[in-house]
């Protein structure tokens, strides 16, 4: 009988009892052919129909088990199957459906070692509650369909030593759901050993978990495997001597914890140097070109990359890997990323993506071969003009790509032919090193590396790499057939494309397909200007809309025209009548008091959105309920601490007022004149003194508070919220303030959306702090959102005004900027933007942030001497008024 | 003109062409000024040459040139002039101001908006058309030398809005506007004064031109073209270019870490 026919036989049985499921396992088996038995189809029904009688959900997962299972395991797993599941079953439906389920990828793979282990963990952890199961069984199941069977070991040998330990129910719920979650976000490549060390953590003390959890997130994930070792060696020795300061250790909150980290951590994520190659980036061309992660390129394009590609560029980014691991210090990946970053910036400044390259290649016999031959004569190209430009650069940058180039030759025995072309020419490494020991082949390609050399002028075009590519190419498929070991090299279909170091060669098609949307417009404006006589390239007119986000105008349209004479066209009227309106999907309240607009940056584009924001200025309804007395009285002592501390705040520059009617001391220079004029027998003025004031300190402050609805929050052991600490702070701080006598103004900013932010004077720098002040105070609320950007430009714009020789802004806020489309990388370096436009107008910046743990992003977003953390927001009032002491002091 | 007149003038003329690398039609213009009795007001970045500008006219029209750089401290008598006591007498000095009106030169005052906004009100009667100047301690009203011109600079950069010159006073005068020179010229410049190659002098302008495209990253100015000069100097004398460059380009124009990391990295390409 064949296994069709038992399968139908069998399946009958089945039927009766539940005809859907029958016929989906009969169609899962009909597929396997003749692998199937006639003892497994009937271990499959019986079992099956146990477990329905059992619970209908618990025999469709039998079911499912052994319609995978069979055919594709021996009979022998296919009993253990049944052992263990009917075992598992006698606890519960629900834990035998999750064993029938889960206990199929680890018989599947045959693995004995594996298998004990997963039975050993189930048991361990069906002790502890069935509701340990689930999540842990699944992240299993998720590493073993992914074909990662090591980590899926090591992560029930982590299983086992956390659930062996005594554990009460909400730690056993926590581990149940933060373990498999944490291995599955682990780096794949890094899963192994990285879960191996979380085993060692809770090996020590489970409760250690949560902090090496922190700072896997804050940084411990980028070390590589020795250096973490390393770090967890290091941590348990300080835990064992002091627990409270291992803890923080591990969670990369001790000052040692973060140094030490970073000392070991070799690995460089891009987000790391993105701001410093961006800043490049802008310097070298003058353009809004930024980087990003190879990650977030578009599936589309990945698929046409090779994978050894390590950047590439569409015209508005250049992809960057996510991190570089490939050296042992930090130093050296991080100059990886500046190499890559200078080297691929170069194909814009020199214009090797100005030649349009449609229909070129395909009039070649060898496509493939052509595109290369460009790429050689590009790359050689670049390192003329390199050599020329930035001679600096290529003394950095190009030993690496030769020794890159001199590993790929050593690695790999079957090198494309061209690439010894590609050697000698693009990276000039010397030509022994460079090419095989073939008379005839070096020969040929002496002679094109000759040529390319003759006919080369001093600023050689890309048009001119095209060029050599329709000269040259008869002798280089010629040479690459004699170099090849090939035969059919030199026809295309043996033909193996180059892949110079890093990968690193202009990728036209990315960037001619990257902006499909500039493409249309460009096809559009080249016929609407040919229709009128006018004949402008589209790939010029791409260009610049790529570069210009969109726009282009009448003088870019004149500059690419062929002719000099326009008669009476009128460009800008057509480029008026053409160019996409821009839509404003943004509808807001209407504004109540004074508006302004800010630019604002948007990272994405490395370029400026002007006019984005509009900033409302709103006057603070009073509320009179008497919050400013009370802390006045509730803090008496601190208040009369801080007016002492700020009366021995000298001002660094005290106004000197000559020729004043009083004062101090002589003016001597005008005691002189007075001597003079009397002697004269002239009327003397009685100007001859100098004053000092104090009242004209050359400090202006303005205390900018966030007001979003995070400020709503409780704080640790007290039913006050974040702004109700922050509120008795600015009194504070407004009570010594008064002493000191410096220029000083307060203002909440809050919003939603760019055409939403408010922003509302507590205390304006002319206002003294009277009753409206301070009932202005007592009304402060929290409100919506932290859109930084604008509040920092108007802040800075006010404080600019101020006839004071230091401009100080101190912005309080509780964590990071967050808007309607305002959101992380984004917020951040516009907020970044917004604090260096201020620096530009003199105006020096202090952040504090309360109530959030240190965040090296924090730093990133302020710099490291110019922000102060408070994580008890509680320590504020005592802290705002010395922080400010300390910085403005003498 | 008296012969102590004719000393004063000997002592403010310039004995020899100072170099200046014509930009547009400033030459022009300021002859055209001085011709119709008109003030001149030069505005630029710190560095870009207006100093160089004047000095270089001066030669050029042969008229004396008396500078005048300008603070808070500086009061109107500082300008004009005062008594002074020798041997029991008292002996009036002009001032610089006075000076040139008297002789026929160019008075500079260079970063007017640094001086006391009433010192500045003492140069009104003499930027119009009555061209004069009243000195009050000697009652004395002089009508300006045909020959005098007032030439005041500013940098509208980095200025405040309360440091602005008032209308009052800005409207009294015809401006010039300067700004680094294209690269090739700027270059010519820098290997003239530094005494550089070309090729040199290039590469300087170079990194200027990549620093000024950042302005927005933190700097307060671009890199002047008197930084590339002194960078171009260190380098005649033996300094290596890039260390030069650190120390006569980045260092003067920013103490923010990250922003000096990016200027060394392109002084690493450019040399």
């Amino acid at each position: 009988m064949n296994s069709t026919i038992y399968t139908q036989n069998s399946m009958e049985t089945l039927s009766i009892a539940d005809p859907e499921l029958a016929e989906r396992v009969s169609h899962i088996l009909m597929q396997k052919g003749d692998l199937i038995t006639k003892q497994a189809i009937e271990l499959l029904v019986n079992e099956t129909l146990w477990g329905l009688s059992v619970e209908y959900s618990f025999g469709q997962a039998i079911a499912g088990g052994y319609a995978d299972l069979i055919g594709e395991t021996s009979s022998d797993r296919l009993k253990t199957y049944a052992v263990l599941v009917r075992e598992a079953g006698g606890h519960g439906p629900t834990v035998g459906r999750m064993i029938a389920t889960y206990l199929v990828p680890v018989l599947k793979l045959g693995n004995n070692h594996l298998l004990d282990g997963f039975i050993h963990v189930s048991k361990l952890m069906r002790a502890k509650g069935s509701y340990t199961l689930k999540e842990p069984l699944k992240g299993l199941g998720s590493l073993l369909i992914n074909g990662d069977v090591e980590s899926a070991a090591k992560f029930l040998e982590l299983l086992m030593e956390t659930f062996s330990k005594e554990l009460t129910y909400s730690r056993c719920q926590y581990f149940a759901s933060v373990l498999p979650k944490m291995v599955l976000d682990f780096d794949p490549s890094r899963r192994i050993w990285q879960t191996e060390q979380m085993r060692r953590i809770i090996r020590e003390d489970q409760h250690l978990a949560d902090s090496f959890l922190n700072g896997m997130e804050k940084g411990l994930n980028l070390l590589s495997q020795d250096a973490l070792e390393n770090f967890i060696d290091r941590g348990l020795k300080k835990y064992r001597r002091n627990r409270r300061a291992g803890i923080m250790f591990f969670a990369l909150e001790s000052r040692t914890g973060m140094n030490t980290c970073q000392e070991l951590q070799v690995t460089v994520p891009l987000c790391q140097v993105r701001r410093q190659l961006d800043r490049y980036l802008q310097a070298r061309t003058g353009n809004a070109l930024t980087v990003r992660a190879l990650s977030s390129l578009p599936k589309s394009f990945t698929e046409t990359l090779p994978h050894s590609s390590a950047v590439c560029s569409d015209g508005t980014f250049i992809y960057l890997p996510d991190e570089i691991r490939n050296f042992p210090t930090k130093y050296e990946n991080v100059k990886l990323y500046k190499i890559l970053t200078r080297l691929e910036v170069a194909f814009y400044e020199f214009g090797s993506f100005d030649f349009n390259h449609e229909n070129f290649f395909t009039q070649f016999p060898n496509e493939a071969l052509a595109v290369d031959l460009f790429t050689i004569f590009e790359l050689a190209r670049i390192r003329i003009l390199l050599l020329q430009h930035y001679p600096g650069l290529v003394r950095r940058c190009y030993p690496l790509l030769r020794s890159e180039a001199l590993r790929l030759l050593h690695e790999k025995s079957m090198l494309e032919s061209v690439f010894w072309l590609y050697a000698f020419l693009a990276l000039d490494l010397p030509i022994a090193k460079a090419v095989k020991p073939n008379a005839n082949g070096i020969e040929m390609f002496q002679a094109v590396a000759e040529l390319f050399i003759d006919e080369m002028d001093d600023k050689p075009s890309v048009d001119f790499s095209a060029e050599l590519v329709l000269k040259t190419f008869p002798i280089v498929r010629e040479m690459a057939a004699s170099l090849s070991d090939d035969p059919t090299a030199a026809t295309g279909n043996g033909y193996r494309p180059l892949i110079p170091a890093f990968n690193w060669r202009p990728w036209p098609h990315l960037y001619f397909s990257a902006h499909p949307q500039y493409d249309r417009l460009a096809q559009k404006l080249m016929i609407e200007l040919a229709t009128r006589g006018l004949s402008v390239s589209k790939s010029e007119l791409k260009k610049k809309l790529v570069e210009r986000n969109g726009f282009i105008n009448s003088e870019d349209i004149v500059d690419f025209a062929d002719q000099n004479e326009f008669g009476d066209l009128d460009i800008e009227k057509i480029l008026e009548s053409w160019l996409p309106k821009s839509q404003d999907h943004y509808r807001s309240r209407a504004p109540i008091g004074p508006v302004f607009w800010y630019k604002e940056w948007d990272n994405k584009v490395a370029d400026y959105l002007h006019d984005y924001v509009r900033v409302s200025e709103r006057t603070l309804p009073i509320a009179k309920n008497n919050f400013y007395q009370q802390v006045l009285s509730r803090h008496y002592p601190l208040i009369r601490r801080m007016r002492r501390g700020f009366e021995l705040l000298k001002p660094e520059a005290l106004s000197i007022l000559r020729q004043w009617v009083e004062g101090d001391e002589f003016d001597y220079r005008a005691l002189l004149d007075f001597a003079l004029d009397k002697k004269a027998g002239l009327m003397p003025s009685d100007r001859i003194y100098i004053k000092r004031v104090k009242n004209q300190r050359d400090v202006a402050v303005l205390l900018l508070v966030d007001l979003s609805h995070s400020t709503s929050n409780l704080t640790l052991e007290s039913q006050a919220s974040v702004l109700d600490v922050e509120k008795e702070a600015i009194v504070i701080f407004s009570e010594a303030l008064e002493v000191v006598g410096d220029t000083f103004a307060i203002a909440g900013f809050s919003g939603t959306g760019r055409l939403g932010v408010d922003y509302c004077w507590l205390k304006n720098f002319d206002e003294i702090t009277n009753d409206t002040v301070r009932y202005r105070i007592d009304a402060l609320a929290p409100q919506r959102n932290t859109r930084m950007g604008a509040a920092i430009r108007h802040a800075a714009s006010q404080l600019e005004k101020q006839p004071a020789k230091v401009r100080l802004l101190i912005i309080l806020g509780d964590g990071f900027p967050n808007d309607v489309d305002y959101k992380k990388r984004y917020a951040i370096a516009d907020t970044q933007q917004a604090l260096l436009e201020a620096q530009s107008k003199n105006v020096y910046v202090h952040a504090i942030t309360v109530n959030i743990a240190a965040d090296p992003q924090l730093d990133e977003l302020y710099g490291t001497i110019r922000h102060s953390v408070i994580t008890d927001v509680r320590e504020l009032p005592d802290r705002l008024p010395w922080i400010y002491g300390a910085l403005t002091k003498g | 003109m008296t012969d102590e007149s004719q000393r004063d003038r000997q002592c403010y003329l310039i004995d020899e062409e100072p170099y200046y690398r014509q930009i547009g039609k400033e030459v022009n213009t300021f002859e055209a000024a001085f011709e119709a009795k008109l003030p001149l007001m030069l505005k630029g970045p710190t560095g870009c040459g207006k100093t160089r500008f004047v000095e270089y006219m001066a030669y050029r029209l042969q008229l004396p040139i008396i500078t005048v750089a300008c603070h808070e401290d500086l009061f109107a008598s500082d300008l004009i002039g005062r008594y002074l006591l020798k041997h029991e007498e008292t002996v009036w000095l002009d001032g610089p101001l006075t000076r040139a009106v008297r002789i026929g030169a160019i008075c500079y005052l260079d970063e007017i908006v640094e001086a006391r906004k009433d010192t500045t009100v003492v140069i009104h009667p003499l930027t119009d058309n009555r061209r004069m100047l009243s000195i009050d301690k000697k009652g004395e009203y002089i009508h300006a030398h045909s020959n005098f011109m007032m030439v005041i600079s500013y940098n509208p950069g980095y200025q405040s809005v309360l440091k602005d010159l008032k209308q009052s006073t800005r409207q009294r005068f015809v401006s010039l506007e300067f700004n680094y020179p294209q690269s090739l010229t700027e270059a010519e410049i820098v290997a003239h004064e530094g005494a550089v190659d070309l090729d040199t002098a290039s590469r300087l302008v170079t990194l200027a031109g990549k620093i000024r495209n950042i302005r927005e990253h933190g700097l307060t100015e671009g890199a002047s073209t008197r930084l590339l000069i002194y960078a171009a100097q260190l380098i005649t004398r033996g300094i290596p270019g890039s260390e030069a460059c650190r120390y006569a380009v980045c260092l003067p124009l920013t103490d923010d870490e990250r922003v000096l990391e990016t200027l060394y990295d392109l002084i690493d390409d450019i040399f």
